[in-house]
């Protein structure tokens, strides 16, 4: 019975470590799901909230794995020049995994705060228009293990997948386009992210590429002064993750590709925008027995104040 | 009789008639000079700047915030269809384009014609 037990929490350890990369770790500011090229003012700061919620059943064993993440991402954004602008990002997790183990279904689950992004952002490339803008803008940052990686319940440490903290100073960067005119915007992304190993463990790689749509749909016609829009967007995130690796060894249910699409509204106003979108998978090609995700929601809130008066 | 205590030439005359030709030209071109730096305390009472790239509510806070910063400014109003922010300057204040076109700049954006009224 022992080693049944054993080999069945070695399996359950193979899978917790597939759904790694689903957990969002970075979110970042507009369109919704990420960044774009415009400018933070000098000296201005912009605040952001989110939350966050993913859902996963696909689960190809017969385990009948359900996983629920929910993340309160709070974002800090200065303007140090015209052109250069750090972020800094600190998620709240909240993760739970069930399943059928031999004993019964469990549910294992931690929270907590995550571990801290901070980017900065330089534009490169400005074509202003009247009514219109076009910028380039390469991106670089360093995500720092802030957040806890040893959580325990009652069966033990919990699996680093699930942990609110990865233990492990990751780097990431890529360039951002954006394309704005007074009826509508474009926005791309492109993208590495790079991890480290802490504790044996090391999570894939990520290669990432989104863009988005916007459209004005309120008001039909800009009238005098500074109205508020209503946006409709269209949003497409992609993921391409390499395997983790536990002790230098290739993990054959982790990694994957992942293809999101999404449809989502945004409230602009020149103080705040409020926003919310829904996606879900279009291609979700993972590698072995890894959990598939039904959708995920983000709903937000952009605030901006200015650090020449409050 | 004061004439005759300076005598002259036709050269000197020459000389006499071009400073005051040139007198003449520098008076006039005087308040052209003064509109591309500022105008005059006194003078016009509204600046409209024409700012370039700004295209959405949200970027608007920026030059808004920016421009109400310069010495004198009593109000800003942008007019984000237009791509324009106008700027109501105490008269008895000289803010010049220069500071202008600068604070457009530091709200990210690239400012273009001012006009003064």
């Amino acid at each position: 019975m022992g080693k049944d037990l054993m080999a069945g929490r070695g399996v359950l350890l193979r899978l917790f470590l597939a759904f790694g990369f689903l957990i969002p770790t970075t979110v970042v500011a507009a369109p919704v799901t990420f960044n774009t090229a415009l400018p933070v003012a000098s000296g201005e700061g912009i605040l952001r909230g989110q939350y966050v919620l993913v859902r996963a059943t696909g689960d190809p064993t017969s385990l009948r794995r359900s996983i629920t993440v929910q993340a309160v991402p709070a974002a800090l954004a200065y303007g140090v020049t015209p052109r250069l602008a750090l972020f800094g990002i600190l998620p709240y997790f909240d993760k739970s995994l069930e399943l059928d183990a031999p004993g019964g279904r469990i549910e294992r689950s931690a929270s907590g705060f995550g571990d801290l992004l901070v980017l900065g952002r330089y534009t490169a490339i400005a074509l202003d228009r009247p009514g219109s803008t076009i910028r380039l803008a390469p991106f670089a940052g360093v995500k720092a293990p802030t957040g806890k990686d040893d959580v325990s319940d009652g069966l033990g440490r919990l699996p680093r997948p699930l942990q609110p903290g990865s233990g492990s100073w990751d780097g990431l960067g890529g360039i951002v386009f954006t394309w704005q005119t007074l009826g509508w915007e474009f926005d791309a992304d492109a993208g590495y992210r790079k991890n480290t190993a802490s504790d044996g463990l090391r999570f894939g790689d990520q290669a990432f590429g989104d863009a988005s749509l916007q459209y004005r749909v309120r008001p039909r016609r800009l009238e005098a002064g500074v109205p508020a829009y209503v946006f409709a967007v269209a949003e497409s995130n992609l993921v391409i993750a390499g395997r983790d690796r536990v002790g230098g060894v290739p993990d054959p249910d982790s990694g994957g590709t992942r293809w999101n699409v999404g449809l989502g509204l945004q409230y602009v106003t020149e103080r705040f925008v409020v926003e919310g979108i829904y996606q879900v998978p279009a291609v979700q090609r993972l590698n072995g027995n890894a959990v598939e995700t039904d959708y995920s929601l983000s709903v937000g809130i952009r605030w901006k104040f200015s650090f020449l008066s409050f | 009789m004061i004439f005759k205590s300076f005598p002259m030439n036709h050269a000197d005359g020459w000389w006499i008639g071009l400073a005051l030709v040139a007198v003449v030209l520098a008076l006039l071109a005087a308040p052209y000079g003064a509109w591309s730096a500022g105008p005059e305390p006194g003078a016009a009472k509204q600046a409209v700047v024409a700012v370039n790239g700004m295209s959405c509510p949200f970027c608007a806070y920026g030059v808004r915030k920016h421009l109400s910063a310069l010495p004198g400014v009593k109000s800003v109003q942008v007019e984000l269809a237009r791509g324009k922010a106008i700027v109501d300057v105490d008269p008895e204040v000289r803010l010049t384009d220069e500071r202008i076109r600068k604070a457009v700049r530091e709200a990210g954006f690239t400012p273009g014609k001012i006009e003064w009224r």
